[in-house]
């Protein structure tokens, strides 16, 4: 009888092991297509209000265009900017490569001018906000290794440590993940003395057309005190995509 | 008036906005208006940093300037209109520049039409231009005035056509719109008939001219690979043919290029070549009117760390049938070599969130020893306000090489501006 207890309990804690380091991977993937590979594509206007430690505020209102290549992998995005007035009429054009560098694109429509611009490092601010551009287009998983550290009720609570440490600037992040619809809806980053000094959260979420989508969010960089609210509007999914609006076709003529 | 009108009124728009909770959520601006307006009011001002006697007074820049842009969109079109007015210290005038004034529209779902005054780009050169040859504006690029300005626009039909091959774009400029170059009047230039840098008021002043122009482009990108072929007929942009009379003219020239351009390492590599040819002279023996001439740029940018990009180019301007030229030529000692080599170097860094950009943009000639440099501060301290800094500094060993000339011109310059 005892035997066969501690077996029962020997097998069951092999299992859920064994569960486990299937999951963590599971667990990332599905984040990271719940963040940004909802649908084949998707369209939403965007709007970010920039709040720094004074409360003074900045605004940047964009419409912002995806579309998934390979699910998980390539994906192209058109941004168009509408707000502030020295960028209105700015279109962004990002064909996102997975495993090498993205080839990107930037119109300066005050000049004509379309602009092959390099890659750069992609924990530097986006548009001048506290988002990074990471935050916007992704941080791909095999960058990091993950781990379940706990699991509660709602949430997958999972610590990240980068491969490349020099890289990046965090030490490691901590990852809040629903388990229902397995977006993150917490991230904080942790530099090497172990303080927190940088958050992204989910404010609001809603479902559209069946996809759980954020609504709001916003980062918060706890050293300079400064925070940046991303909001999106009448976002849709799966949508017939004509073949040229993620060609520098729409640098001239961004879709209406 | 207008402009403290509109003034007002921006910031009446200001005020409204700061009140509210943080996601404002109602204010979505502009999003459901088919009409869409911005602009800004700019007080600039710009000085010699040395004395050129032809000048009574050594200010560069003085304007007040109201920058206003209008958009129309319609389910099948796009209109657009766009005019800055200012008035100019330096010229002690009112000046007006309609910079915009014309409909965007699209056919048979691969081809797009903008028909009215535009201003037009191409190529692959960062401030150096080989198959570009739309209208620039020297005067404002020298004078301090916002990078934007270097481009003039000109009335003419845009057509482009996108295919599965290549695509095609051409632009036809009824009646020609040269460079708005540099004649006298705020800048000095060296005249080699003369020996001697003229200027104080407006001492190059050739007629208009009234050929048609024709841009033509076959481009692709096959997967990040960029390729371009160019033909343009036309004219020199600046009046640099001396003509029977002994007046200042635009000498006709074709010109017929390719470029490439790609991702390399980290950064991004172009090449673009373009051969000139001067359609009124045939062996370099008229000394009246420039040679053909042959342009090479190779060119590489990156960012080196975080926010800080750098650009190097290599320019070549090799012209054709030199010994000629120089046996017919009346001033032999001020003609260019054979080989004009220019080196460029960019610096772009951002701080403060990109509130903060730190630029610097060097032209250096090995050849003519001379160089152009271009500093500038830019703060953009919100949404409203933007102060910008900067200098323009020419320096050469001979008053009569391309930069060298306009030593004289060098200065340093302020704006305030306000956007709305």
């Amino acid at each position: 009888m005892m035997i066969k207890k501690i077996l029962l309990i020997l097998t069951l804690g092999f299992t859920s092991l064994g569960a486990n380091a299937i999951e963590i991977d599971e667990i990332i993937e599905r984040a990271n297509l719940a963040s940004f590979y909802v649908g084949d594509n998707g369209r939403s206007d965007a709007r970010m209000i920039i709040v720094d430690n004074d409360g003074n505020k900045q605004m940047r209102q964009f419409v912002i265009h995806r579309q998934d290549v390979e699910e998980g992998g390539d994906q192209n995005f058109l941004v168009v900017f509408s707000r502030p007035s020295d960028v209105r009429g700015t279109v962004f054009l990002v064909h996102k490569k997975a495993m090498v560098d993205d080839d990107r694109w930037l119109y300066l429509p005050a000049l004509d001018l379309e602009k092959r611009i390099s890659a750069s490092d992609n924990r530097t601010s986006f548009v001048g906000s506290d988002f990074y551009y990471e935050d916007v287009s992704g941080r791909h998983p095999s960058l990091d290794e993950h781990e379940l550290i706990e699991e509660t009720e709602d949430h997958y609570v999972v610590k990240s440590m980068p491969k490349d440490k020099s890289a990046v600037e965090f030490a490691h992040y901590q990852i809040r993940i629903d388990k229902q619809s397995f977006l993150p809806m917490l991230i904080e980053y942790i530099d090497k003395a172990g303080t927190i000094y940088r958050r992204v959260e989910v404010i609001e979420v809603q479902t559209i057309q069946g996809y759980p989508t954020v609504m709001k969010s916003k980062v918060s960089n706890l050293k300079t005190k400064g925070h940046t609210l991303l909001q999106f509007r009448k976002p849709v999914y799966d949508t017939v995509v004509n073949d040229s609006l993620f060609t520098t076709r729409s640098l001239r003529n961004p879709p209406k | 008036m207008i402009l403290l009108l509109v003034l007002g009124q921006a910031i009446a728009q200001e005020d409204n906005e700061s009140s509210g909770d943080e996601w404002n959520s109602d204010d979505w601006d502009g999003v459901e208006s088919k009409w869409q307006q911005s602009g800004f009011i700019e007080l600039s001002y710009g000085s010699r940093t040395q004395t050129d006697s032809l000048y009574n007074h050594q200010q560069t820049l003085g304007e007040l300037r109201w920058h206003q842009e209008y958009e129309y969109q319609h389910k099948s079109f796009d209109f657009n209109w766009s005019h800055d007015v200012w008035f100019d210290d330096v010229l002690s005038q009112w000046q007006i520049d309609l910079r915009e004034l014309n409909v965007k529209f699209s056919v048979f779902d691969n081809t797009d039409f903008q028909i009215g005054r535009q201003i037009s780009t191409w190529g692959s050169g960062d401030l150096l231009f080989i198959n570009d040859l739309f209208p620039k504006d020297w005067v404002s690029f020298f004078a301090g005035r916002d990078d934007n300005y270097l481009k003039a626009p000109a009335d003419a039909l845009r057509f482009t056509s996108y295919f599965r091959v290549f695509n095609v774009d051409l632009v036809v400029t009824p009646s020609a719109e040269p460079d708005r170059f540099i004649n006298g009047e705020r800048f000095s230039l060296f005249f080699p008939l003369f020996a001697t840098v003229l200027g104080g008021s407006e001492v190059v002043n050739p007629k208009n001219p009234s050929q048609t122009e024709l841009a033509l482009r076959l481009f692709k990108n096959i997967k990040g690979h960029e390729v371009a072929l160019y033909a343009y007929r036309g004219i020199e942009k600046s009046p640099i043919g001396i003509n029977n009379n002994g007046d200042a003219f635009f000498p006709k020239k074709n010109a017929f290029g390719a470029s490439y351009q790609a991702a390399i390492g980290k950064g991004i590599f172009n090449v673009e070549v373009g051969y000139h040819q001067a359609k009124e002279e045939n062996n370099g023996s008229d000394p009246f009117i420039p040679n053909s001439q042959w342009r090479l740029l190779l060119g590489y940018n990156q960012e080196l760390f975080k926010k800080l990009n750098w650009g190097l180019q290599y320019y070549l301007e090799h012209v054709t049938n030199h010994t000629t030229m120089l046996n017919n030529s009346l001033s032999p000692e001020f003609e260019a070599e054979q080989n004009r080599h220019v080196i460029t170097n960019r610096f772009t860094y951002q701080a403060m969130q990109d509130k903060l950009t730190w630029s610097l943009f060097m032209f250096y000639s090995p050849t003519d020893h001379d160089s152009y440099w271009r500093p500038s501060v830019n703060y953009r301290r919100n949404d409203r306000w933007q102060y910008t800094i900067g200098g323009n500094i020419f320096s050469g060993q001979e008053e009569h090489t391309f930069f060298g000339q306009f030593e004289n011109a060098s200065n340093i310059y302020v704006r305030f501006r306000y956007q709305f």
